[in-house]
């Protein structure tokens, strides 16, 4: 193998980039896989590229991405190899837009003197909604609010009371997601999912030395650890 | 309690951006429900699911709750809080009893798109493979738009 880089990679005196697996292949550093492996499968059915053109009379290809648009009055959806899910290029674009606006569509422009394959490359998963594993669980609470709370407001005492302590739940390791609101049929019922890796997740992160509680928020007698 | 959904449920909780309110429903069964009977339910869920999905929902997800023993909140055969809630053709549960519990969850575009598919032919033909499940207690059912905590 010579030690050619990618042409992608190539940069003025800057060090080989190994993430792209086209420069591991030149380099003989084929073995050096990005950790966590990434799923062959797409990380999230909200979030794909689904469109790789090459503008006419264009040095530019546009990489279109955003939510899953499968739904029929979408776009229609061109299926990209599963390395072409993922982008070691994009560390300046793609984690800083999925981060913050994940269902957002989004497209970029690279420079074409790559082609698209040479720039997909796996390398920087994203995992909004992780595919669900076998042992992967949803933690579903409901309560009554006592009367003098609401969630009518998103600024409400409850709401962000109810959403910081989401907030915390989700900085235990194994906790994915959290969704809350309250029934339209009784404005009073709370409703709070919470995914976790595995139910042991959730039993370590309530036995843990801090696990914050809930304000009286419930009626009386209700508590998260009973749930 | 804790359900292992198959797939995950983001979609139907609002993850999907057309989806503004999500069909809740909690199912209710002795905590005595044998394997055998839970097939047979499961089965006649089954027969329900192509319906529902056929129609404009956005994500069916169900599951069964790992614990056995949740509280029923029903009381004395009355159907569940919410609206559309229906008893089964089966004994009524009563409040405190100790039951399974089947979780259904489905996203819709608005709570008036559920209850378009409630009125629809598909729906009334068909309905009865799930209320006619002899050991369901009770069911409640609800719609909430949920709010995404860490976005």
């Amino acid at each position: 193998m010579g030690t050619r880089a990618c042409s992608a990679h190539k940069s003025k005196g800057d060090r080989v980039d190994t993430t792209c697996r086209t420069a591991r292949q030149h380099l003989g550093q084929e073995t050096l896989l990005p950790q966590p492996l990434p799923s062959p499968c797409p990380a999230s059915p909200l979030t794909a590229v689904y469109n790789v053109t090459r503008r006419p009379s264009s040095p530019f290809c546009v990489l279109s991405i955003g939510p899953n648009r499968s739904h029929k009055s979408m776009l229609p959806r061109t299926t990209l190899p599963p390395s072409h899910y993922f982008f070691p290029h994009s560390k300046t674009f793609l984690p800083r837009r999925q981060n913050k606006h994940p269902t957002v569509p989004a497209e970029t422009t690279f420079t074409p003197q790559h082609r698209p394959s040479t720039l997909l490359t796996p390398a920087l998963p994203y995992r909004p909604n992780p595919p669900a594993s076998a042992s992967m669980i949803t933690e579903i609470v409901t309560f009554t609010l006592a009367p003098s709370h609401s969630l009518s407001s998103p600024t409400s005492p409850a709401s962000k009371t109810i959403r910081e302590f989401l907030t915390a739940e989700l900085d235990a390791e194994g906790a994915h997601d959290a969704y809350f609101g309250a029934f339209d049929e009784k404005p009073d019922r709370v409703i709070m999912l919470v995914k976790w890796e595995s139910v042991e997740a959730h039993r370590r992160y309530m036995q843990s030395a801090y696990v914050p509680r809930l304000p009286p928020l419930s009626s009386p007698g209700f508590s998260p650890a009973a749930a | 309690m804790h359900v292992p959904f198959a797939a995950s449920p983001a979609p139907a909780l609002g993850a999907n951006p057309a989806v503004h309110a999500t069909e809740v429903v909690f199912f209710y069964f002795p905590a005595t429900l044998t394997p055998a009977q839970r097939a047979d339910i499961m089965a006649s869920v089954e027969k329900m699911r192509p319906v529902i999905e056929a129609s404009d929902a956005m994500g069916v997800y169900d599951g069964w709750a790992l614990e056995d023993d949740i509280v029923s909140p029903l009381d004395g055969g009355k159907a569940g809080e919410g609206d559309g809630g229906k008893a089964g053709e089966g004994e009524e549960g009563k409040e405190g009893e100790k039951c399974q519990v089947f979780v259904n969850l489905v996203g819709w575009a608005s709570v008036d798109a559920h209850m378009r598919f409630q009125g629809s032919e598909a729906f009334g033909q068909n309905i009865h493979h799930l209320l006619g499940i002899k050991e369901m207690r009770g069911t409640e059912l609800f719609h909430v738009k949920l709010a995404r905590v860490g976005v």
